[in-house]
């Protein structure tokens, strides 16, 4: 980067340095998405809203493409700053504004971390539901841009149930603020719009969040199958039946295998799947639901039942689901995180398909997946220094989604589509529908340099079909945005 | 209008003419009184297309419409050309329960949908108060929400997956019909409570809940606006499956009584709490909230009424049309209703503030709100609707809104007589994200044609 535009940054974020060299920044090179890496041309560390406007008024001024980062623990290559941008890492903006607890919701600033929020207002008797398993480093940030899941999703929703306002610095820089501490909010649902529009719409710097109160009692249970065909339709079982429960888990033998050798959490060696369920709620009436599940369990083919008998037990049982898939990096150098959903009801099936993916390509593939919601992660092991193997693991990924898709589900749950799967949005969505998408990101993004490449797939750039967005906007809808737009913004 | 020249017969010609209404029938169809040039009730998406490209050649506005229970939302329109009902979409194209999501086409109606879903122990965790014409379609446009909310959310809590047509006759979707997703950017949410304007619903998927085992209804005296607070924030931290929570003072306690028969509470306010569960853990649940409610030092000690079954259907369903401000006929509407909402915290402030200006006007308005959500409906009552009860009306508004703005919440006049209604700003003033909102309609309709001027700033 050019000497004088560092400067200029410097000048923004004076006292906090800016990063520009090569070695500096090889950190931010990837996010947890490691397979495609691209060196950014700065990093810059603004503390407050008014400095992320400088940055991005001046990226604009020098035509610079920027991309906000939180933690890096991003899985589909969201927060990497193609073209040689610069990368706004926002975590010096990590404190919590305002608790309000007779309202049940907090303000925070994107770079706090998720756990810190929960571990702030435990006392108090409360938490914020959304627990991606990166929870003790991913941003709350981070967490708003890609609409983050996490176990306990099944019952509680995901991120973007659980945001009720937004302060963000649009691409231009002009700031403006979306739903608000009230609900519904007159107008279009723009803080539901921004929630997982991964970084293109522009960068949060304030979030006012739902805060729910700890449930009253919790049953964790682990229950052992020898297959994950029995342990599906168990799922489907409780379901079935009417529970809900807080969280609904499946790790098949190769991820009990690693997640033992690494926890030694007593867990059997031989069972062909395992299903963490986890009731949580009201004391009342708990243990009758707990019997049923059980009973369900065993009708199932269960092989054996354990029930956490305290709470460091079932911390226990948390932990192994948690580092699931740091245990998984055991078994092999490197690995690649899935994140393709289905509908609940086809899991035998896709499951079954996996298998044959993992023979078909020659390599191993380890399950650990929120079975509840039917959003599955096969965890792919290879070798990086192995770029024969590597090709077979794209393929193979490929595969995956493929069959996600054919089993009438989606691309991504919880991990968002990024770099990743862009190329994949065509099996999904029509021209017409990646239109509309495309229509939006320009409208807030009309100059591309607020997390360019990302999302939606572009002619010249895409592998599996090509897309024509550019073309498909008309002039009439070109005017009639910028007549809209025209005088906007006077807000900043 | 010589530009709908021809489209008539054109339209006609598509639908075929017992699905196209262009004489007295469409009086049924008038918004706001203002009747429409021409009403078309296609029968498939196919049809949809069809009728989006002619009413595009001729220039034509569009009003989409389900079953027309809620058309009273939103300002009042200049010109109604076209009214496309969906009301002739009623497939019910996937469910299965195992999965808990159910696929429908937008005209199928609310009220037929939980009947199906009630088949199989589920439902869809909406209960705004409908009629037996509203639609789901209808109930996603208009993001009409109840009690249950409380528990279970809003639309955007429970829609998978939308499939719409743009003013320009293309089908698309956003979604899917899986209940996580983060594929691409989440348009659900913007077709959510969007009122037409954006595009076209003709097909939802939707998140589906258990049925729960049961439910009880405790009716809750409150002496004054002093307990409130108190006994709102107790009953909210306690350890219970709280559905609904509903705040009404006197008045719409006294409305309410007219409908079920409950003693209305003759001072201060009355709470209404719904749990959930078994009737075993019902019962100790609401054996816990009276208990606690015991321990509370009150003004006026707080009674607790256990409704029976009986008393607990009429008890809700007179609830939904006091909020509706539906005691008449949907043209000719006997109240004016304003949605406030507010941190929950300031209810109490702001049910002491309105009773207050009412008095000062000396007549009684209704509060009835859903009070976990901070949400307030505020019921006035219309004598006769004529001009110089406009003038009266106006300046209740008015006054309302300092409560409002006291408070420091936000307001929507939901229902009120077309002749304030073309006098005030629906849907109150608009934010610092409105040049967004401006622009995101001028790119799905960039001749302004579908539902123009109806819904907030002129959207």
């Amino acid at each position: 980067m050019e000497k004088h535009l560092l400067q200029e940054l410097a000048a923004i974020v004076a006292p906090m340095p800016v990063l520009s060299a090569p070695e500096e920044m090889l950190v931010y090179e990837c996010d947890g998405h490691t397979l495609d890496k691209a060196p950014p041309s700065a990093v810059v560390f603004p503390s407050t809203t008014e400095q992320v406007v400088a940055i991005v008024k001046l990226a604009n001024k020098y035509n610079l493409p920027f991309v906000a980062r939180g933690a890096g623990t991003g899985l589909s290559g969201g927060a990497l700053a193609l073209d040689g941008g610069i990368v706004i890492e926002m975590c010096r903006m990590n404190k919590i504004l305002e608790i309000d607890y007779a309202n049940q919701r907090a303000v925070v600033q994107p770079g706090l971390v998720n756990l810190h929020l929960s571990l702030a207002v435990a006392d108090a008797g409360y938490y914020y539901a959304p627990d991606p398993s990166s929870q003790g480093s991913c941003t709350i940030g981070g967490n708003v841009a890609e609409n983050s899941g996490g176990p306990h999703t099944l019952k509680y929703g995901v991120t973007t149930n659980h945001v009720l306002g937004l302060e963000v610095v649009l691409p231009d820089g002009a700031v403006v603020h979306f739903g608000g501490p009230t609900l519904d909010t007159p107008g279009y649902d723009l803080t539901g719009l921004f929630v997982g529009s991964e970084g293109t719409f522009g960068i949060v710097t304030k979030v006012t969040v739902r805060l729910l109160r700890k449930p009253q009692a919790w049953k964790t249970v682990l229950a052992f199958f020898p297959s994950v065909e029995a342990a599906s339709s168990a799922v489907s079982g409780i379901i079935g039946a009417g529970i809900i429960p807080g969280a609904l888990e499946m790790m098949d033998n190769l991820a009990i295998q690693a997640v033992e050798g690494a926890i030694q959490a007593g867990l059997p060696l031989d069972a062909g799947a395992l299903v963490l369920i986890e009731l949580d709620g009201i004391a009342d009436g708990m243990e009758e639901d707990a019997a049923r599940i059980t009973a369900i369990c065993q009708q199932h083919g269960c092989q054996g039942v354990r029930v956490a008998q305290d709470e460091a037990e079932r911390a226990l049982l948390w932990k192994g689901r948690k580092e699931a898939f740091g245990a998984v990096g055991r078994l092999s150098p490197n690995y690649y995180t899935h994140d393709g959903v289905i509908p609940r009801t086809r899991l035998p099936e896709a499951l079954h398909r996996l298998q044959q993916i993992s023979a078909t390509y020659g390599l191993r593939i380890a399950n650990v997946f929120h079975a509840g919601d039917g959003n599955l992660h096969p965890l792919v092991l290879y070798d990086e220094r192995d770029t024969e193997e590597v090709k077979r693991v794209l393929q193979a990924g490929e595969a995956i989604l493929r069959t996600c898709v054919d089993l009438g589900g989606v691309l991504s749950g919880e991990h968002g589509i990024g770099l990743e799967k862009k190329n994949c949005m065509p099996w999904l969505f029509t021209d017409d529908d990646l239109e509309i998408m495309y229509r939006l990101r320009q409208l807030f993004n009309p100059q591309q340099l607020c997390n360019p490449g990302k999302i939606i797939p572009l002619r010249g750039r895409c592998r599996c079909g090509a897309v024509t967005a550019e073309d498909t906007v008309t002039p009439a809808v070109q005017a009639a945005v910028a007549a809209a737009l025209e005088g906007a913004h006077v807000h900043t | 209008m010589s530009t709908l020249e021809g489209l008539a017969t054109a339209l006609e010609g598509v639908v075929g003419s017992a699905h196209l209404l262009t004489n007295a029938a469409v009086a049924e169809y008038a918004i706001d009184g203002v009747l429409p040039t021409m009403v078309v009730l296609p029968t498939d998406e196919g049809q949809i297309t069809e009728v989006l490209r002619l009413a595009s050649e001729h220039q034509a506005t569009v009003f989409p419409r389900g079953g027309g229970s809620h058309t009273f939302m939103g300002q009042t329109p200049s010109r109604v050309d076209l009214v496309l009902s969906v009301q002739g979409l009623q497939r019910q194209l996937a469910y299965e329960p195992a999965d808990l999501t159910m696929t429908v086409q937008a005209g199928m109606r609310f009220v037929g949908l939980q009947r199906t879903l009630r088949d199989s122990g589920q439902f869809l965790a909406l209960d705004p108060a409908v009629t037996a014409m509203t639609t789901v379609g209808g109930v996603v446009a208009t993001n009409v929400s109840g009690p249950r909310r409380l528990l279970y959310g809003t639309a955007r809590d429970v829609l998978l997956g939308v499939t719409v047509m743009t003013i320009d006759g293309r089908r698309t979707k956003a979604g899917g019909r899986v209940v996580k997703n983060v594929t691409g950017y989440d348009l659900n949410k913007l077709y959510i409570g969007s009122l037409g304007t954006l595009a076209i619903i003709v097909e939802l998927t939707c998140k589906l809940h258990p049925l729960p085992p049961g439910e009880l209804t405790l009716a809750i005296s409150c002496a004054g606006q002093a307990d409130l607070a108190p006994m709102l924030q107790t009953i909210l931290q306690l350890p219970l499956r709280l559905n609904s929570l509903e705040l009404l003072n006197v008045t719409a306690c006294e409305m309410l009584a007219m409908h079920a028969d409950l003693s209305p509470a003759k001072i201060g306010y009355m709470l209404i709490a719904r749990v959930e569960g078994t009737p075993a853990v019902t019962q100790r649940q609401s054996q816990r909230l009276t208990e606690a409610l015991r321990h509370l030092p009150l003004t006026r000690a707080a009674s607790v009424h256990v409704c029976s079954a009986v008393e607990q259907e009429r008890l809700w369903s007179a609830l939904g049309d006091l909020i509706r401000g539906a005691s008449g006929p949907a043209t000719a509407p006997d109240g004016m209703v304003v949605k406030v909402s507010l941190l929950m915290s300031a209810l109490p402030a702001f049910c002491q503030d309105v009773q207050e200006t009412a008095t000062h006007f000396d007549t009684a308005w209704s509060i009835v709100a859903h009070a976990g959500s901070g949400i307030a409906y505020v019921c006035i009552p219309v004598s006769n609707p004529e001009a110089s009860d406009v003038e009266r009306l106006l300046a209740y508004l008015q006054a309302l809104e300092g409560c409002v703005a006291r408070c420091q919440g936000r307001r929507v006049v939901a229902r009120a007589p077309v002749a304030v209604k073309q006098q005030c700003q629906v849907w109150g003033p608009p934010g610092d994200d409105f040049a967004l909102m401006r622009a995101i309609k001028a790119s799905f309709d960039p001749q302004h044609r579908l539902n123009p001027g109806r819904f907030l700033g002129g959207l």
